[in-house]
């Protein structure tokens, strides 16, 4: 299993660790009723390795080409669209989930660094009906306008509220130090986060 | 559906007038602050995008852009890119369809600036689709580019089009009084030079759509501010009729002026899909945002005034060029009227010349404010400076030249609140109170300082809104919008409610596709999406309830100008949480009998069933506490017993089988129904009956009745 922590591994490294130890795996066809055959989503002619995910509680067991993201992952393999890419090089905050309950950029990680963890999507927050605190504190304070950046928002901020309840704003404007609001509704989102921090104190 | 053509202030719907609503405090809804829809879905990221959107069968596209300024493409070779696996389809300019339509096609081997698309591909993931883009190896003609105005001015730069490098021909001059005499008369002359550089737009949600054939017509789900005005330019560009496009965008990730009508990359995603067969996703990565979405165009500024010892202006030059691309669509927004000196000051003495000049760069395209925003910020940093020279305060200075009637028609305003702006605006932010100079933090330097902006207002426009009035008491608003995230589906709903005389709760907006919703908008750029779709809005929402209330008035016998909507409540139906049963009293002719008595009047619409009752048929379930079965009469139970189910099943059970007895000879069967017409449909009422006969005489008879 690869060590998938942030800064636990650089990806050069990590993809000649791959490339040499999955040689042989299966590649996944899917014939179209055209005549043609694609390698298509999980090989994509390349080897296929098996990665099991814990994904807002369900375990998903893949087969992925090990250069695929997580945020595609995420994305294409599981539908959960919630998650965005905007600009897919670990600058904005739009990819943000929890793995292993620490934020993490999943446009810049491997899902085959992933393996055997738990994760936790935007889809993953809320019961059913009933919001999350934070979800309800961003509706409250008008904490987005168009709202591409409000997943990755919301869970930088949960990443930092579950680890440090009491956070100040300071330390919530450094949770999402690395979110990008082009609609610029900073002030409305760590509004939003104060109350939502007030909130889930209260619990 | 109404259709609006708004005089000032006065809306007219068929032979009424709507006048402007008055002041909030008469309001029930509008003019209230409400949490913006649509809170839920955004929030928990079920808000669908078009870059959300995933199709069986899709595949990915990326395009090949050029690396050259000015160029033409000599040759692309495919080769390796063709014989990555999972490549299907790969777009040249040499297989690209022509269209109808004028200008360069969407692929092509003219280059006119870096990043101009010269091929496409089409794999089955993203990841191939740019590996096959770097496989293509482009041989190119190189040309003399220009990048800079000033370079594309000079007599010896290459031309760009036949017509020369600045667009028209020459510049575009306003004058009024004579500068010469102006200058002249003025006690001080002062000229600065300004300059604002290209800015990207940038929206998080990058540009890009789906495109999918479904039989003849051509479905995209697009990022963009406007479904109506991308299906407009989608028809024209490939010589469509309109009714064979469906633009589909609910919610759009940032536009911010960039998403407003057809790019080249609808027509190749729409190529694509069409030889492929399949849909095609296509979405620029973030170096296309920089270098392919277009952007503010840069300006340069000459500016020179003449004024008075008192502070008074006697003259204003200002020269601006604007950066235009080769491309005709790219003039128009290289630089406009330079509004704010032409309106803001009450200055007898002007001359503006205005050029776009033509570069191998991108089209400008609207960006937050377009234009306005290059000529506020070199103008009123120039009567700042102005002010700072003479000594005399900015505002005052800004007061004393105030223009008290239009300067360009010497005409009296309708309205103008400028001298209100400035009083409060300075109180605001404490502009009495502001350090004496800039005040330097660090590597940061602050400083405080002021200036208004002339923007062009809109123009009454043709709007069309739609409100449905549903039989369960509430409202649905259909609006030809896209919600690009500054609460239009929120100021609709307030609007359609406030008209209604109902909660707006009980208001919804439906938007986002152009085959359902009518001509709201055709794009929600200029601020203006409230301003034109609300009047229709509110128009139609009079209209549907003027019609419900002379339906009213006919049931009641009463004049329907005696009537009005107050406290109205949702009708909620008793099987979905509601106190009362409202099918009784309705108009039900002609969808079934009612025979016996409620609380619901729940219709069985299963002719089967009565069947398989008189027949003796049993029912097998299996369930966590295992199997059980019984007669198929006691598996339905009515909404007595039951009310949110009709039958007895429990919490994970299933039905694994359905018996019927075997008859003998002497088993007679009859069903009969009565129903409206002879067509299939649901009974009225009907009998079901089985019986054994024996010498002409039924015995052990079984008789259902179903309504």
């Amino acid at each position: 299993m690869v060590n998938a922590t942030r800064h636990g591994m650089t990806r050069r490294k990590f993809l000649k660790g791959v490339g040499t130890a999955t040689t042989g795996w299966p590649v996944v066809t899917t014939v179209w009723r055209d005549g043609q055959v694609a390698t298509a989503s999980l090989g994509e002619g390349q080897a296929v390795r098996p990665v099991t995910l814990k994904v807002n509680g369900a375990v998903y067991c893949l087969e992925l080409a090990p250069r695929r993201t997580l945020a595609d992952v995420i994305r294409k393999e599981l539908g959960l669209t919630g998650t965005k890419v905007v600009c897919d090089h670990a600058s904005c905050g739009a990819c943000t989930v929890l793995l292993e309950g620490r934020t993490v950029f999943s446009c810049h990680l491997l899902a085959v660094q992933a393996d055997g963890q738990s994760l936790e999507t935007i889809e993953g927050l809320a019961n059913g009906d009933q919001l999350h605190p934070i979800q309800e504190a961003f509706i409250q304070y008008d904490a987005y306008q168009c709202a591409f950046c409000t997943p990755g928002m919301i869970m930088a901020i949960q990443g930092t509220l579950a680890r440090h309840p009491t956070a100040t704003r300071e330390q919530l404007q450094q949770a999402i130090a690395g979110n990008f609001c082009r609609c610029a509704a900073y002030n409305h989102i760590l509004d939003a986060a104060m109350a939502a921090a007030a909130q889930m104190g209260g619990q | 559906m109404a259709k609006v053509a708004m005089p000032e202030h006065v809306l007219q719907v068929g032979q009424a007038h709507l006048e402007a609503w008055g002041p909030s405090e008469t309001l029930h809804v509008v003019g209230k602050s409400l949490p913006k829809r649509p809170g839920f879905d955004k929030v928990t990221g079920r808000a669908r995008y078009a870059f959300d959107v995933q199709l069986p069968g899709m595949l990915y596209s990326a395009i090949v852009r050029s690396t050259e300024t000015r160029a033409r493409v000599v040759a692309i070779d495919t080769n390796e890119a063709t014989k990555i696996p999972g490549v299907r389809t790969i777009l040249t300019p040499q297989n690209f369809p022509t269209f109808p339509g004028q200008g360069r096609p969407a692929v092509s081997d003219q280059v006119r600036f870096v990043g101009e698309e010269i091929a496409a591909v089409a794999a089955d993931t993203e990841y191939v689709a740019r590996e096959a883009v770097r496989a293509m190896k482009v041989r190119y003609e190189k040309y003399h580019a220009v990048i800079e105005p000033e370079e594309a001015m000079q007599p010896s730069a290459p031309p760009l089009t036949p017509t020369g490098n600045i667009g028209g021909g020459g510049p575009e001059i306003y004058e009024r009084g004579s500068l010469q005499q102006g200058e002249a008369e003025a006690d001080a002359v002062y000229e600065q030079r300004y300059a604002t550089e290209v800015q990207h737009h940038n929206p998080l949600e990058p540009h890009g759509c789906v495109a999918s054939w479904q039989g003849q017509e051509l479905v995209l789900w697009d990022s963009n501010q406007g479904v109506h005005m991308v299906k407009d330019g989608l028809a024209q560009a490939l010589g469509l009729p309109i009714n064979r496009i469906r633009v589909i965008n609910a919610h759009t990730g940032g536009g911010f002026g960039s998403k407003n009508g057809l790019k080249p990359y609808h027509i190749i995603a729409a190529v694509l899909s069409q030889r492929t067969g399949r849909p095609v996703c296509l979405f620029m990565n973030r170096e296309e945002e920089f270098i392919a979405s277009h952007h503010r165009a840069k300006s340069r500024h000459i500016i020179r005034a003449g004024v008075k010892q008192d502070g008074i202006l006697t003259s204003i030059y200002h020269r601006i060029i604007g950066q235009a691309s080769p491309d005709p669509e790219g003039i128009r927004l290289a630089v406009a009227g330079a509004d704010c000196t032409r309106h803001l000051y009450q200055c007898p003495h002007m001359k503006i010349e205005l050029y776009k000049v033509l570069t191998n760069t991108q089209s400008p395209v609207p960006c937050r404010g377009p234009t306005a925003a290059e000529d506020l910020f070199c103008f009123e940093q120039f009567i700042d400076e102005l002010a700072h020279m003479l000594k005399i305060e900015p505002l005052a200075f800004r007061l004393q030249n105030y223009a008290e009637i239009d300067p360009v028609d010497d005409r009296a305003y309708s309205s103008k609140g400028l001298k209100a702006c400035y009083e409060q605006g300075a109180k605001a932010f404490g502009w009495e109170w502001r350090p004496p100079r800039t005040v330097r933090e660090g590597s940061k330097y602050r400083g405080i300082g002021l200036g208004a902006v002339v923007f062009h207002g809109t123009p009454g426009e043709q709007s069309e809104a739609m409100v449905v009035l549903h039989n369960d008491g509430t409202a649905q608003v259909v609006a030809g919008i896209a919600e690009i995230g500054v609460g239009a589906e929120t100021v609709f709903a307030q609007i359609a409610a406030e008209e209604l005389g109902i909660p707006v709760e009980h208001v919804s907006v439906s938007y986002g596709d152009s085959q359902t919703t009518p001509y709201t908008i055709n794009s929600s750029y200029g601020s203006r999406t409230t301003t034109i779709g609300g009047p229709a809005v509110r128009a139609a929402a009079f209209e549907a309830k003027r019609q419900l209330l002379v339906l009213a008035a006919r049931e009641l016998g009463v004049a329907p100008d005696t009537l009005t909507i107050k406290d109205a409540q949702n009708i909620v139906c008793l099987k979905k949480g509601g106190s009362t049963c409202w099918a009784v009293d309705g108009d039900n002719r002609y969808y079934h009998a009612i025979l016996e008595g409620g609380p619901c009047y729940i219709v069985h619409p299963s002719d089967m069933a009565p069947a398989l009752i008189a027949l003796g048929a049993q029912m097998h379930i299996l369930g966590p506490k295992g199997p059980r079965s019984l007669p198929l009469e006691e598996f339905f139970v009515t909404t007595v017993q039951r009310l949110y189910q009709e039958n007895v099943l429990e919490r994970e059970e299933i039905i694994t089988a359905l018996t019927v007895p075997s008859m003998s000879s002497e088993m007679k069967q009859v069903f009969l129904k009565s129903r409206i017409r002879q067509a299939d449909e649901f009974s009225l009422a009907a009998v079901a009956l089985a019986a054994r006969v024996q010498a002409g005489t039924g015995i052990d008879c079984r008789v259902v009745l179903e309504r």
